[in-house]
């Protein structure tokens, strides 16, 4: 039985390929100096406010992320906030401030969600999760852990985290008297029970290896503490298991999912929402968990969140003007520029995760010469990708790092748009292989994408419009599934993807280090650099904030020197609600730190309420 | 009832052969191994079971193998093509469609779920075509050969030559956006509102088929008009409408029953695109869904009752007509 | 005489046609911009002196790209209609000719054809095959197949009862003889007067493919099913309805025209419907 989800699920997470990065478990603390600097950090939406019960801050917060805070240089969030750009009705016109200092926060009610894609499968230690599955399962699993608004990770459902010598290895305590939604109590055997099916199971293992070492990955502790073997000294694991690699089931649960697929659509976890009912493809439906351990640190408002998969995003976002719905997450041009025109809606933008980019395949001919790859990319119409793919919506790209974000090497720039640059090189690589090129002196490469998507065809016509003068460009529109898997075995010239965008990079590794090149490869261009992987295991076992930062320069510089990916945009993943919707942004950890919101278009729904 | 038998044993042939057909198609055209396991697929377990495959971290260990072997087992995989359609037929006749490769569902459950709103559709776009075509239909007749029938003959052209995608794209645009008089997309929910959301798809699949009812009634109402029986209800002084709806229409929808039976085929093949654009969660956009993703237990079923209901609708069509008239059956 | 009967609707529609034929044919080498060239004016922009029809979301000229887009819809509707005539045909009078099991055999065969909902049918095929011109214009034929081939069987039927047909093979003509002299010419003249007509319905498949994405692959494959998803998405019908507008009006109007003039040609020849 368990066969068969295999392919699906390397295809889930594959597939949006947005969504990526998650696997990696990781999520990361991603930066930026700039927080100062960004002008746009406006308004209002800004819950910060009323919501959260004060936190107390429990003990619990300082102890584990002691060795971070400390060593990192200056107070500075790493992280910028999310511009919220709010257009608006009445309310927040009025007067945002009063307004929202007016407004004491309401119980019950149901929110009305819309993502782009239904989650396959809800289950965290069998489906990879992409952002709808992530939107739907934060409030059925308290994480681990998970991000502060400052990029840096925060104990979530455990209550400390430790490291042990040099950060090989890492204790996790969990809370006491945390129960899950059937009336169990969490311990650390639940813990080691889901990391053990993490491992087990062939797709989503793809991720967890390369983290973990191979004998005796997790030991337990204690009743409710366990230890994490890695393979390389790590001075922030836990952002390593914010993702779905933080969730944890009942190990009485995960015994009996084993052999009933079925359970993998109603997860149990111990979060503030239950899974009510859930029809695929129409409406998964959470009810509010009345026996939530912290509620009484964690106000929860709403009574049922329900989550709808809508395909055509601009229909979603026309739901959400006409009041049908109460708030989406997209990263389509067309929606987002719906919602920003809309009255009585607020849009919460982020810029700074993930990028769009077309990569080569290095193991492969003509790719596998540098000077085909430095054509390809000399060639390349990048300057007319972002007025007329994205509409604006998205800001180009230079490297994997938005230029707000700290890690932003500004040195590094893509060498795009000077065709004349690729007329030699592509006359010398065809003088040398005269059989990778037509006889008119053109390489001849095959240009991958996933299908049926009108967006997808108008990015490959907009990208051989520019190349055809130097490569004749054959297209192979490949369903999504086969399309990852094409790239995932390597069989490939040159595809468009979407990938990166961590909160912390680190947790970005995993896709171009050189132990993730095999026949199954995550590495997807396939490109080893041993130096660059010294680096990037460097950079994992320093806290040192400068160090990390000058290590990351110079990776992009790296990169953008193997010319294996020509990045385009920065994604523009935006959460649309309407005006009544509060606390999107601003929630906050059983410890109260206030949480990222946002990431990479995961939001959670579980502290919001409705006015 | 020799007959009866006779069609009834076709029926089974048919489907039969329709579900072979897809079957092997799927099996030939695709690889169900990929299908099911994906990437492992690609795995050569040989080698690894004989420790001569190349190792690297992430890469596939011994317990992938043993997924594939399961998936081989569960599929019948080592087996020839029409034996493995022998297993699903075996499986199909003790009701088990399968398990869905996308999200473990059952099938049967897909099946429950999506059938109800593309019956409510199909149902609902005929109930509007008719609606149109009968009092269009009646005028038509009734002022035949003149402006407004000549009018009527050019517009059902024009209805007819609209491709349905492009007047769901139209109507969307016009009705939903623009004049925001119905919903742009499926409402789930209650009924009355699920049945409001579903207007403007029934329009569109039903104002093509409006068009061609309207055509064949027309024709056929004019003949009837002739019949002696009209004549004589005319020389009584009956209003002309009374006898148009009373004593003409009812002998002449006989061609719009025949086919009823085509029309719903050329439905189903709408409510693929319609369903699509609407958003309605029916199976002719979970049919595309599956055929995009390969899905194939999924794609069989619903090939499978699309087919079934297809023909059965056309034998029914059939046993009426050799009902209404006795020399069918002999031929 | 002819020209009396079929009126003048029917040669607007022939001409209107031809001129697509013409266009399809000759669109190469035709006064036209080049339909792939992005940007040749900004995104969107609408119909203007420069841009007939205007521009489309990546700035290509769209009255360009509607004109090279007839050549894909009429290819695969010529040729979809020619492999559903040819084989729906000539299986269809093999079938009505011989009679017996072969005739049961097609018939079932036709049957079990027409009983896969059509769409489905292509979905099916154009999904798994790389999607190149002939294998969607095949894939269109081979849902012309079992229509075309109970037409043709139906009227062999009733020419192979006829007394020329009797004469002949009671002079002892052979088959092939028979079906070539006698029955093809009888048979197939009649149905090519329903060319036209499929051909409207082979244009709308093809079109309805390419709204599911699965018609014609590549970037230099141009057809109106392509060019009004293209343009069809809710914010750019809003902002930029002559996108998708303008394909839909020339392919409106074609397939009005094929319906129209093969509606009068089936009525000049007193032929029945062709119903898919």
């Amino acid at each position: 039985m368990a066969a068969k989800r295999t392919r699906r699920r390397l295809v889930a997470w594959c597939s949006p390929l947005i969504v990526f990065a998650l696997i990696a478990a990781a999520c990361g603390g991603g930066n930026d100096d700039a927080d100062a600097n960004d002008p746009q950090e406006s308004t209002a939406v800004e819950t910060t406010e009323t919501t959260a019960p004060d936190a107390d801050g429990d003990s619990g917060e300082d102890t584990p992320s002691a060795p971070d805070a400390t060593s990192t240089p200056e107070d500075e969030p790493l992280v910028a906030p999310i511009d919220t750009t709010t257009t608006t009705l009445a309310t927040d016109n009025d007067a945002d401030s009063d307004d929202e200092m007016e407004l004491q926060p309401q119980f019950g009610g149901t929110l009305r969600v819309g993502v782009e894609a239904e989650g396959d499968g809800l289950n965290p230690a069998a489906s990879n999760f992409a952002v709808s599955a992530y939107v739907m399962t934060y409030p059925i699993f308290d994480p681990v852990a998970y991000w502060g608004v400052d990029g840096r990770w925060t104990p979530y459902l455990a209550e400390s985290f430790t490291p042990v010598g040099d950060g090989s290895s890492w204790q996790m305590k969990l809370r006491e008297g945390v129960q899950f939604h059937d009336g169990t109590a969490l311990d650390a055997e639940d813990s080691i029970a889901t990391f053990r099916a993490q491992l087990a199971d062939p797709i989503v293992s793809l991720a967890v290896r390369p983290v973990f070492l191979a004998e005796n990955p997790i030991e337990q502790i204690d009743d409710l503490t366990v230890q994490y073997n890695l393979n390389e000294p790590s001075a922030h694991f836990p952002q390593q298991v914010t993702s779905q690699l933080g969730m944890i089931l009942p190990s009485e649960w995960l015994a009996r999912a084993q052999t009933d697929e079925t359970l993998n659509q109603s997860p149990v976890g111990t979060g503030p929402f239950m899974i009510e009912s859930r029809i695929l493809d129409e409406v998964t439906t959470l009810v509010r968990n009345p026996n939530y351990w912290a509620a009484d640190i964690t106000d929860i408002y709403l009574d049922r969140i329900e989550i709808y998969p809508i395909t055509d995003s601009v229909i979603a976002a026309e739901r959400v003007i006409a009041g049908d719905l109460d708030l989406i997450i997209t990263s389509n041009s067309d929606a987002i520029l719906t919602l920003r025109d809309a009255d009585g809606v607020q849009t919460f933008e982020n810029l700074r995760s993930s990028e769009e980019f077309a990569m080569m395949n290095t193991q492969m001919a003509p790719f596998d010469d540098i000077r085909a790859r430095k054509a390809l990319t000399f060639a390349t119409n990048r300057e007319a990708y972002v007025p007329l793919i994205r509409q604006g919506t998205a800001p180009l790209a230079e490297t994997m790092f938005h230029p707000d974000l700290i890690w932003h090497n500004p040195d590094v720039k893509q060498q795009t748009d000077m065709p004349e640059e690729a007329a030699p090189l592509v006359d010398e690589y065809c003088g040398d292989f005269p059989d990778n090129c037509t006889n008119d002196g053109l390489i001849k490469i095959e240009l991958q994408h996933s299908g049926p998507s009108v967006e997808q065809n108008r990015i490959a016509e907009l990208l051989i419009d520019s190349w055809e003068p130097y490569f004749e460009v054959e297209v192979d529109e490949l369903l999504q599934d086969d399309h990852i898997i094409q790239v995932a075995l390597g069989s490939y010239n040159v595809v468009t993807w979407r990938q990166f965008g961590e909160i912390d990079p680190d947790n970005d590794v995993l896709w171009i280090e050189c132990r993730a090149i095999g026949i199954i490869s995550l590495n997807w261009p396939r490109h080893c650099d041993d130096e660059r992987d010294a680096l990037l295991y460097e950079q994992r076992g320093t806290d040192d904030l400068n160090r990390r930062v000058e290590i990351w320069h110079e990776i992009q510089q790296q990169i953008r020197d193997s010319y294996t990916y020509i990045f385009f945009t920065h994604a523009n993943w935006t959460i649309g609600a309407a005006d009544n919707v509060h606390n999107v942004c601003g929630q906050t950890s059983p410890t109260g730190v206030e949480l990222f919101c946002n990431n990479q278009g995961r939001v959670q729904l579980h502290q919001i309420w409705l006015s | 009832m020799r007959f009866l038998a006779r069609r009834l044993l076709l029926l089974v042939a048919v489907l039969l052969a329709v579900t072979f057909c897809g079957f092997s198609a799927m099996n030939l055209l695709g690889d169900p191994l990929t299908n099911v396991v994906g990437v492992l697929a690609e795995l050569d377990c040989d080698a690894i079971a004989a420790g001569t495959a190349p190792d690297t971290t992430v890469d596939a260990a011994s317990s992938d193998c043993d997924t594939v072997a399961a998936a081989r087992a569960q599929y019948h995989l080592d087996r020839a093509v029409p034996m493995r359609y022998l297993l699903w037929l075996g499986d199909l006749a003790i009701g088990d469609f399968g398990t869905s490769f996308q999200n473990d569902q059952p099938v049967s459950a897909v099946l429950r779920e999506k059938l109800p709103e593309t019956l409510l559709l199909l149902v609902m776009a005929q109930i509007v075509s008719l609606g149109i075509a009968v009092p269009w239909g009646v005028i038509a007749a009734y002022k035949a050969n003149r402006a407004f029938d000549r009018g009527s003959t050019v517009a059902s052209f024009g209805l007819l030559s609209v491709p349905n995608f492009a007047l769901g794209v139209i109507l969307l645009y016009l009705l939903a956006l623009r004049w925001q008089i119905f919903p742009s997309a499926y409402e789930s929910g209650d009924f009355t509102s699920r049945l409001f959301s579903l207007i403007l798809p029934a329009l569109t699949l039903g104002l093509p088929l409006a068009a061609s009812y309207q055509r064949l009634l027309r024709t056929d109402l004019i003949t009837t008009l002739q019949e002696d029986y009209v004549h004589m209800a005319r020389a009584k002084g009956l209003p002309p409408m009374r006898i148009m709806f009373r004593h003409a229409l009812r002998p002449s929808m006989f061609s719009v029953v025949t086919v009823f039976g085509v029309s719903t085929g050329t439905l189903i093949g709408g409510s693929l695109i319609v369903e699509r654009i609407f958003g309605i969660p029916g199976i002719g956009r979970e049919i595309v869904t599956a055929v995009v993703r390969d899905d194939f237990p999924v794609v069989l079923a619903i090939v499978m009752v699309v087919a079934i209901a297809f023909v059965v609708l056309n034998f029914l069509v059939d046993l009426l007509y050799s009902w209404l008239d006795p020399r069918v059956r002999t031929s | 005489m002819l020209r009396r009967r079929l009126g003048i609707s029917f040669w607007l529609a022939i001409a209107w046609l031809a001129l697509m034929a013409f266009v399809a044919l000759f669109a190469p080498i035709l006064p036209l911009t080049d339909p792939t060239q992005v940007a040749f004016g900004g995104p969107r922009e609408s119909p203007s002196l420069d841009a007939w029809f205007g521009t489309d979301a990546l700035g290509r000229d769209v009255f360009s790209r509607t004109m090279h887009g007839a050549r894909i819809s009429l290819a695969v509707g010529g040729f979809a209609i020619a492999f559903g005539m040819l084989i729906g045909g000539g299986l269809g009078i093999l079938a009505g000719y011989f009679r017996g099991l072969l005739d049961q055999t097609v018939r079932f065969a036709f049957f079990v054809l027409l009983s896969f909902p059509a769409l489905v049918l292509a979905i099916l095929i154009t999904a798994t095959l790389e999607r190149s011109l002939l294998v969607v214009s095949l894939t269109i034929g081979i849902l012309a197949v079992a229509p075309v081939g109970l037409l043709s069987r139906a009227s062999t039927l009733v020419f192979a009862e006829r007394e020329f047909v009797a004469a002949a093979r009671v002079l002892g003509a052979r088959h092939g003889r028979i079906i070539m002299r006698e029955l093809l010419p009888n048979v197939v003249i009649p149905m090519g007067a329903l060319a036209l007509l499929g051909m409207a319905i082979a244009v709308v498949a093809e079109g309805s493919l390419a709204f599911l994405g699965l018609s014609v692959a590549g970037d230099d494959s141009i057809s109106w099913g392509k060019m009004i998803v293209d343009g069809s998405g809710l914010r750019d019908l809003q902002n930029a309805a002559h996108v998708a507008l303008f394909p839909v009006l020339v392919m409106f109007v074609t397939v009005l025209a094929l319906n129209f003039a093969g509606d009068r040609i089936r009525q000049h020849f007193d032929v029945k419907e062709l119903a898919f």
